[in-house]
């Protein structure tokens, strides 16, 4: 298609030049042509040689929860089952967008492969925990330690490589705790009971923290499929979107996504 | 649901937060041998990792204590079991360390071994950590001797995904290195 675009835009051009009587104009303008021929032809190598790498989108593991008036607190399947098909869906939209990543979508697994990626991603949330923990840890030893470590979930992946011919696989991981209406309203009391403390014996009586609204943590990686390792991770210690409506999802996502490939959590610790 | 629910959401992505945030002491490995419990026993532990010291035990890691763990603990006689009972002295020192982790180790392999170069057992358990919706199956080698002045036991613990493998060797290699007084 270039091609045809280019011949025909030197053509008219050349046309254009036989009605000019300056030769100046018309080395000019074979310099143009040449220079255009020369940058389409770059462009097309290097569109050659620019592999669009094939990406696998695992499903997300997200979990939601209710957090109660009592701070009792209940797992939530049909809302975690919603925010992980929209994150999903959401993750795969970020492969999609980028020029040079094809999305490659899980296949349906036999038993034992879909218990051994479920194996990994358990163990994904450990290792990202030990990750936040030591990077955020007070303790400057940990962290200055870290350069000797490395975060990775195995080779027991590989398997998917060899299903989808993907190498790398994104994942996107966490969870929500939503407030019940009775805690909103629990929370909104004990606002106005802290000001009216404050405004008519001078001190707050009841403290926020009892009615803390809820709480999240969500990461994103992307994973090398072969060695299990964790070639980049982000995360956001807040989430104000609402992952069970597709459009929140997506922003989320992006939002998680938006750094890569800087600011891995695994180099700002180097 | 009530804490447990709790739990069983943040412990999933937290709770190495909880083991370590509050462990000030944790200090990088030196090259010298680490010597505890008023000098009762001598060890060097691996290159690079961290460790802390207690009054009677010691705990050893690289990753955070969910991803490995080396552990030393020493009963002094007066609280050291005296059963002569092979498998009844490797669970009373197995005791304390599913007590550090809270769930049920079970038997793999219980076999005589040299530690400190005296006759002691070497086993291997495995246990599965479930948070919420995530179980993570691990691997221990559990070292136990009798010694002087009471008993030791060594344990190593790591998922059985790729972390116990790629750092066992270092944990045999540290339990060479054990020296009792």
């Amino acid at each position: 298609m270039p091609r045809i675009l280019l011949a025909e835009s030197t053509h008219s051009a050349i046309q254009d030049c036989r009605g000019c009587k300056s030769g100046m104009k018309i080395v000019l303008m074979r310099m143009n042509r040449a220079l255009v021929s020369l940058a389409c032809g770059l462009l097309l190598v290097g569109a050659a040689l620019a592999e669009t790498r094939k990406v696998l989108v695992l499903p997300a593991d997200f979990h939601v929860t209710t957090l109660g008036a009592g701070s009792t607190v209940t797992p939530n399947p049909e809302w975690t089952a919603l925010a992980q098909e929209n994150l999903t869906r959401a993750t795969a939209e970020l492969v999609r967008n980028r020029a040079d990543w094809k999305l490659v979508e899980l296949p349906e697994l036999e038993p034992a492969d879909r218990d051994a990626l479920n194996e990994h991603i358990d163990l994904y949330r450990v290792v990202v925990a030990a990750v936040v923990d030591l990077t955020n840890n007070q303790n400057g030893y940990w962290r200055r330690n870290l350069e000797h470590t490395e975060f990775v979930l195995g080779s027991g992946l590989g398997f998917l490589a060899d299903i989808t011919g993907a190498e790398q696989a994104l994942l996107l991981a966490g969870f929500q705790m939503r407030s019940t209406d009775g805690r909103k309203v629990l929370s909104a009391l004990a606002n106005v009971g802290s000001f009216l403390s404050r405004s008519v014996i001078g001190f707050q009586v009841i403290g926020r923290p009892v009615f803390e609204l809820g709480d999240a943590h969500t990461t994103l990686a992307v994973i090398e499929l072969r060695t299990g390792k964790i070639s980049w991770l982000t995360q956001r210690e807040v989430l104000t979107e609402d992952p069970r409506v597709p459009e929140e999802a997506v922003e989320a996502a992006h939002e998680l996504f938006a750094p890569y490939p800087r600011k891995s959590l695994l180099e700002v610790r180097r | 649901m009530k804490r447990a629910g709790m739990v069983a959401v943040l412990a999933a992505l937290l709770a190495p937060a909880l083991v370590l945030a509050d462990s000030p002491n944790w200090k990088p490995v030196g090259e010298l041998p680490i010597a505890l419990a008023k000098g009762k026993f001598v060890i060097k532990l691996p290159d690079h990792w961290m460790y802390q010291a207690g009054p009677m035990e010691l705990e050893s890691s690289l990753h955070g204590s969910t991803l490995d763990r080396i552990l030393v603990i020493f009963q002094p006689r007066s609280r050291a079991s005296t059963t002569t009972d092979t498998e009844s002295f490797a669970q009373d020192l197995l005791n304390p360390h599913e007590q550090r982790d809270d769930r049920k180790y079970r038997l793999e392999s219980l076999l005589p071994a040299v530690v400190a170069g005296r006759e002691g057992y070497r086993a291997e358990y495995t246990s599965v950590s479930v948070s919420g919706t995530a179980s993570v199956e691990y691997r221990h080698v559990v070292y136990g001797v009798k010694g002087p002045k009471g008993n030791y036991s060594l344990s190593y613990a790591a998922p059985a995904i790729h972390y116990y493998r790629t750092s066992l060797p270092l944990f045999e290699a540290a339990v060479k290195t054990l020296v009792l007084r």
